[in-house]
């Protein structure tokens, strides 16, 4: 296992009278190639659990390992195992500082100590990686880039460090809609090449398109963790945290009520296509 | 987030008369009451004031610990002070230590300039303990309202003042995050010397201040697009108004400083 969880509890300001559990008991591994969509209502402790899983936050209870070793254990030897897990953090472009691109990408590169030679190459690897063009972004200020491209550098910031589990904080809202579907296509892409995604999204239609598994988190505990098309049987629970279903189950609860369609439940545009043209005694492609 | 917002400032929020009383009144009372301070000139009376200190903490609610922790980033000149006059100060002989003579008088002045730094401290945290800071700074407003007269922009500086205190648990916590985002990329805040640590918060002072400098402008964006115009002609939610409560406290608390104050001439 990359990430293991166990019985990890958060609370702020422990032994004062304002002290919030922000999370209790939460156990989860991260394996490799996994694409993991972490979805629950706002307040639920994602935020927090997702700095917990890449080592940025202790938890005040429970235990945090990379492959085997319980990482808080040994603290001198934090900083090279956070190379591990890459975390982008909500509204990732605040976080610029750099005064071209290519700087700001290097910011880890040249942190941890890679040879000179070789940050050019992982800068370049990055940037393609989220579909910015090198040359012609390197020499750039972040500061005078559109609000997508600007997030787009700061995710690059993130994969330069080719971690193995890469985990987004809502890294697709506010983008407009084909920003979010190219660069969904991108996260996919890091995907096949083995990278473990985690996801923390709103976006029901998002984690339908990508994920092969949810785990969904309400009041800081863990109330549901399995593969999506099961994920989304569990009307109670997504009515409870105020999500929807995706949209293509939606459309498709509605045919099944006029008889129109039967059989599963289609959660993406290719399942609902293909189930629509079985229904009209077409073969689909 | 963390929790360091929470804890910012002195404020202890509870439900008591000295809470509810005018700030206004609040802070003619304490720079009243911090001059008296400086007109005692006995050890004796200087002790007596110093027992408004459990009797005020107990009629504001605020626990006595929290009183006394104003007084932490004092400490180290409280007990300079202390020790420079008993150490320093000519008069009968008490012991000694080394060249050092402590004397009788000595001990007796420490004591009494001591206890006076620190009454003039904890008198001027009972307006801080008990007032937010958005009220200080319209109790401000109101005082110096008369100069506005002569031009100078009295409601501009106060409305700047809470817009600034506003934002500190804000910019606090924004700095909390862009911090950790930082050092999910191998930022290092810790370590290394003086000029590497320094140099280490570039990343998170340039992010931090481009968001400072955004959010003034979205702010100032805001209040011009709601027609926020400042002074003239502003009407408020909460109108700063004396009750009979309010001067009870008032003559009530001059009653008890000139007294204080009196004693100087008839003892």
């Amino acid at each position: 296992m990359l990430v293991e969880l166990g019985a990890v509890g958060y609370t702020y300001l422990p032994r004062s009278e304002a002290a919030a559990q922000a999370l209790a008991d939460v156990s989860l591994t991260v394996g490799s190639g996994e694409f993991i969509a972490l979805i629950g209502p706002t307040g639920s402790g994602k935020s927090t659990l997702v700095q917990i899983m890449a080592g940025l936050v202790k938890p005040t209870s429970g235990r945090v390992k990379f492959e085997g070793n319980d990482i808080w254990l040994e603290k001198a030897r934090l900083p090279e195992r956070r190379r591990l897990v890459g975390l982008v953090f909500q509204e990732p472009e605040k976080q610029l500082f750099e005064m071209t691109v290519e700087d700001d990408v290097a910011f880890w590169p040249r942190n941890a100590g890679v040879s000179a030679e070789a940050v050019p190459e992982m800068t370049r690897a990055a940037l393609e990686a989220v579909g910015l063009d090198y040359p012609s972004y390197r020499e750039r200020s972040p500061f005078t880039l559109s609000g997508g491209e600007m997030r787009r550098v700061a995710i690059a910031g993130i994969v330069v460090m080719n971690p193995r589990v890469l985990i987004l904080d809502e890294s697709t809202v506010g983008l407009d809609a084909r920003g979010r579907m190219d660069l969904a296509g991108r996260i996919r892409a890091l995907n096949q090449k083995d990278t473990a995604i985690v996801m923390v999204s709103h976006d029901m239609d998002e984690v339908a398109e990508s994920a092969d598994r949810v785990i969904m988190l309400a009041q800081g505990g863990i109330v549901f963790d399995g593969p999506p098309r099961e994920a989304f049987k569990q009307t109670d629970l997504l009515a409870g945290i105020d999500l929807e279903l995706p949209q293509v189950a939606r459309i498709a609860a509605r045919l099944r009520r006029q008889g129109l369609l039967g059989g599963r439940l289609p959660l993406t545009l290719a399942e609902i296509e293909s189930d629509i043209l079985t229904a009209f005694g077409k073969v689909p492609e | 987030m963390n929790g360091r917002s929470l804890a910012l400032g002195q404020y202890y929020p509870a439900r008591s008369a000295l809470h509810t009383l005018d700030p206004r009144v609040k802070l003619l009372l304490m720079l009243a009451l911090v001059t008296a301070i400086f007109f005692i000139n006995n050890l004796a009376v200087m002790v007596a004031a110093g027992l408004l200190v459990p009797v005020l903490a107990t009629v504001a609610k605020v626990p006595y610990s929290w009183v006394i922790r104003g007084l932490r980033p004092l400490l180290f000149i409280l007990i300079l002070t202390f020790f420079i006059h008993v150490f320093f100060t000519p008069g009968a002989r008490l012991a000694a230590i080394g060249p050092l003579t402590a004397t009788r008088a000595g001990l007796r002045n420490g004591a009494f300039y001591s206890l006076r730094l620190g009454l003039v401290v904890l008198f001027s945290s009972f307006v801080t303990l008990t007032t937010t800071p958005v009220q200080l700074t319209d109790a401000i407003e109101s005082i110096f309202g008369p100069l506005k007269k002569f031009r100078l922009p009295v409601h501009e500086v106060a409305l700047m003042m809470t817009i600034a205190l506003r934002f500190i648990p804000t910019l606090l916590s924004e700095a909390e995050t862009i911090m950790q985002a930082q050092k999910a990329r191998g930022a290092d805040f810790e370590s290394g010397h003086i000029f590497k640590r320094a140099k280490s918060f570039v990343p998170l002072l340039i992010p931090l201040f481009i968001s400072a400098f955004r959010r003034a402008d979205e702010l100032a964006l805001a209040m011009e697009a709601r027609g926020y115009a400042g002074g003239e002609g502003r009407t408020r939610l909460h109108v700063l108004k004396v009750r009979a409560a309010d001067v009870v406290w008032l003559i009530g608390g001059l009653a008890v400083i000139a007294l204080v104050v009196g004693v100087r001439w008839a003892v």
